[in-house]
């Protein structure tokens, strides 16, 4: 797609597809001077109508919920984009009426533990996959894709009867450990990245009289920080998210999690949007503020990992 | 530089004795059983050593002797097996069969980390997380951890790796992270962290490779110091046959991973083991020629070529090599004959018997490649062959087109089995005629 018939070869998709071929690229070619250029501007608008359209489906319907956690209870339903009047009565309802605060720590507490000890688990288990793989190595790696394929409602049943024989019901144990299901994505997405590490520099390490752990902790581990991070971020936020599980495990007003003890505001009375969408908000911002301090390390793992 | 020098120097003194002629597989049965170089703290020894992946045999070799103290380099195409006998002697990879031998001790079954060997790698493999003086003193640190009684302590890690830095150049980098280094100084640490431990054997996994031009030479001189004050046993793997002959005071060439010949590199490149070796090692590879024994069958024949050897020449054709410095540029045999476009023209296109012995040579330059100190002249056969001569530099150039008459000196020729490509003979000229003519140079 070069030079001289460039305006001939591509006649009007112009608008249409604006992306495949890059502004840049066209920029060499000196004639035919205005209509490249006109044309070049028609498509890097188009392109950039199209991601705002597309930034605009995600984000309006959150920017919609906040407004509405600002509004008065007559204003709940109209069509006023701006909370006007604005109140704070629904943040308050939701903070003092509701121990939202509560809720809060308890899903803090579960997606933290459920985000520690998945890497507990799967860091040793990648590094002995990506460094001393086992006989049969291909099989395990198989079995553990499995565990990421096995839909978690189906677990639902078995995993409620064995936390209830325990005594586990509304406790942090019975809401964490079953979450452990999910360990294999992270064995798998730090299986990669530890295989990332230049054999030659594991190998020095070696040399140096360094034992397995040692390698691990010392060398692999600290290359690893980019990765952990991001690995970290997205169980938290999975596990933070997580619904179904803390309803039926820990349905109490003061044992569950925020997600499904948001529901607490829909009663059979009536439903109190406000103070719902304010509750949201504040279930929200732990989770956005954890993932802007680490945007950059996730996008980056991802990158490397190649999934997702 | 002394090892070289020494070596060279006192090659050159007694050539005619003592330089061993090389078995074509200097291996297996000749050496006794406990070699003593191979048992001195420092040798290496490899005994029956295969290592295969899937199908592939990266490794086979039956016995090999690295005395202690040497500087060893290992030299071979890409592929030959090089850097997977380092890895094996340092233990990344474990053999399939076999024995590794370190100063008498088989370590086979020792962690890498407990053999006393230290491995620089070919992409220097720093941490890149840790500072220059962490790089360095982190397997002093290791060992201290590992044995709080008889390991290092604080105050002797920090004097070695002063020591080493100051040896090294290194003292105003100890802060720095690798990243912040240039190549010549990342390859610096990683030979550093190698020797900081005092290994009784060093080896260098390729570690010029990855330097530039300018700073290989420099980096090449530095090695070489630096193996003299250390006096431990170093083994370089090169594909660089520059390195291979230039830096050690051993050479191993292998191919298909497999020993073809060791010994001193001016030993190895005078009379290489075969056909391969003959042409790896040297800078324009030495050139080869069918021949065959003709007439009284003291005379070897082949295209534009004929040689006149002293002993009796084989029966059979055969290869005749010569390297293209060992050729020297001379007049038309028979200067009577007519000039020389008429004997280029001329039916009778093969020079004949050489009255003296030595081999003579017909061709017509074809690429003048000026090197600096001289210029190579690649010429064409009258059917097509092609062979290069290298001319020393204030001699004649010829220009493109020009007939050449090369004469080779019966001790420079070389023969070589036209099948396996193995040497016939230890030598082929008389000794003694070596040294008289031209002196021994390697270049």
């Amino acid at each position: 797609m070069s030079s001289p018939s460039r305006t001939d070869a591509r006649p009007a998709p112009a608008l249409v597809a604006p992306t495949l071929v890059a502004p840049t690229q066209l920029a060499p070619a000196p004639v035919p001077a205005r209509r490249g250029t006109g044309r070049r501007i028609a498509r890097t608008v188009a392109h950039h109508a199209f991601l705002l359209a597309a930034v605009a489906v995600m984000v309006l319907p959150v920017l919609w919920a906040l407004a509405v956690s600002f509004k008065t209870p007559g204003g709940v339903f109209d069509e006023n984009p701006l909370p006007w009047p604005a109140t704070l009565d629904n943040y308050r309802v939701a903070t003092q009426d509701f121990p939202v605060w509560r809720l809060l720590l308890n899903t803090t507490v579960m997606a933290a533990g459920a985000t520690l000890l998945q890497l507990l688990f799967a860091v040793p288990g990648a590094y002995a996959l990506a460094r001393f793989p086992p006989r049969g190595h291909r099989a395990v790696e198989a079995l553990i894709v499995v565990t990421l394929l096995v839909p978690p409602q189906s677990l639902i049943i078995p995993l409620f009867l064995m936390v209830t024989e325990l005594g586990w019901r509304n406790t942090y144990p019975g809401l964490i450990l079953p979450q452990l299901v999910g360990t294999g994505l992270a064995v798998m997405l730090l299986r990669d990245h530890i295989r990332a590490v230049p054999a030659t520099v594991l190998g020095a390490a070696v040399l140096d009289g360094a034992r397995p752990g040692e390698a691990l902790r010392m060398v692999v581990l600290p290359l690893l920080r980019p990765a952990l991070g991001a690995v970290s971020i997205l169980l938290f936020i999975t596990s933070w998210n997580e619904y179904l599980w803390p309803s039926l495990i820990a349905p109490g007003m003061e044992d569950t999690t925020i997600q499904p003890g948001l529901a607490f505001f829909l009663t059979q009375e009536g439903s109190a949007y406000g103070p719902l969408l304010a509750g949201s908000m504040l279930a929200t911002l732990p989770v956005v503020a954890a993932y802007l301090l680490a945007s950059r390390r996730v996008t980056d793992a991802f990158m490397h990992s190649g999934l997702r | 530089m002394t090892h070289i020098v020494e070596t060279t120097t006192s090659g050159r003194d007694d050539v005619p004795a003592p330089i061993p002629p090389p078995a074509p597989r200097p291996a297996a049965p000749s050496r006794p059983e406990a070699d003593p170089a191979g048992a001195a703290p420092g040798g290496i020894t490899l005994a029956g050593v295969v290592k295969r992946y899937g199908t592939h045999l990266a490794l086979d070799v039956p016995r090999l002797d690295i005395p202690a103290g040497s500087f060893t380099v290992v030299v071979g195409p890409s592929g030959c097996g090089k850097s997977t006998g380092l890895r094996v002697v340092a233990g990344l990879e474990r053999p399939d069969e076999g024995q590794v031998l370190l100063g008498g001790v088989d370590v086979t079954g020792l962690e890498p980390g407990q053999r006393g060997v230290a491995l620089v790698f070919q992409d220097f493999a720093l941490y890149p997380h840790m500072t220059v003086e962490r790089n360095i003193d982190f397997g002093l640190r290791l060992a201290a951890r590992h044995d709080r009684r008889s390991g290092p302590s604080r105050a002797e890690i920090s004097t070695r790796v002063a020591e080493v830095c100051a040896m090294l150049g290194l003292s105003d980098l100890r802060r720095r992270l690798p990243r912040q280094l240039s190549g010549g100084e990342r390859q610096r640490v990683g030979l550093a962290r190698a020797i900081v431990r005092r290994p009784a054997v060093l080896l260098l996994d390729e570690p010029l490779s990855s330097l530039d031009a300018q700073l290989r030479q420099r980096a090449r001189a530095e090695l070489v110091r630096l193996h003299r004050e250390l006096g431990n046993t170093a083994v370089l793997v090169t594909h660089d046959q520059l390195e291979a002959l230039s830096m050690g005071t051993n050479l191993v060439v292998m191919n298909h991973g497999r020993v073809v010949q060791t010994g001193p590199p001016e030993a190895v490149y005078r009379y290489p083991a075969d056909t391969f070796v003959a042409t790896f090692l040297g800078s324009p590879p030495m050139n080869l020629h069918a021949v065959a024994p003709t007439g009284d069958g003291r005379v070897l024949a082949g295209q534009g070529l004929a040689a006149r050897l002293p002993g009796t020449p084989p029966p059979e054709p055969v290869l005749l090599g010569w390297r293209p410095a060992d050729g020297v540029v001379c007049a038309p045999p028979d200067a009577t004959a007519g000039d020389d476009a008429d004997v280029t023209a001329g039916g009778n296109g093969d020079p004949e018997a050489p009255a003296e012995p030595g081999a003579l040579l017909r061709g017509v330059a074809d690429v003048v490649e000026f090197t600096g100190d001289g210029t190579v002249v690649t010429c064409v056969g009258p059917e097509g062959g092609q062979w290069a001569v290298s001319i020393r530099g204030g001699d004649h150039v010829p220009a493109v087109g020009d007939v050449l008459w090369v004469r080779v000196p019966a001790a420079r020729v070389h023969l070589f089995d036209a099948d396996g490509g193995r040497r016939l003979g230890p030598r082929t000229g008389e000794p003694g005629a070596d040294d008289a003519d031209r002196g021994i140079s390697k270049r």
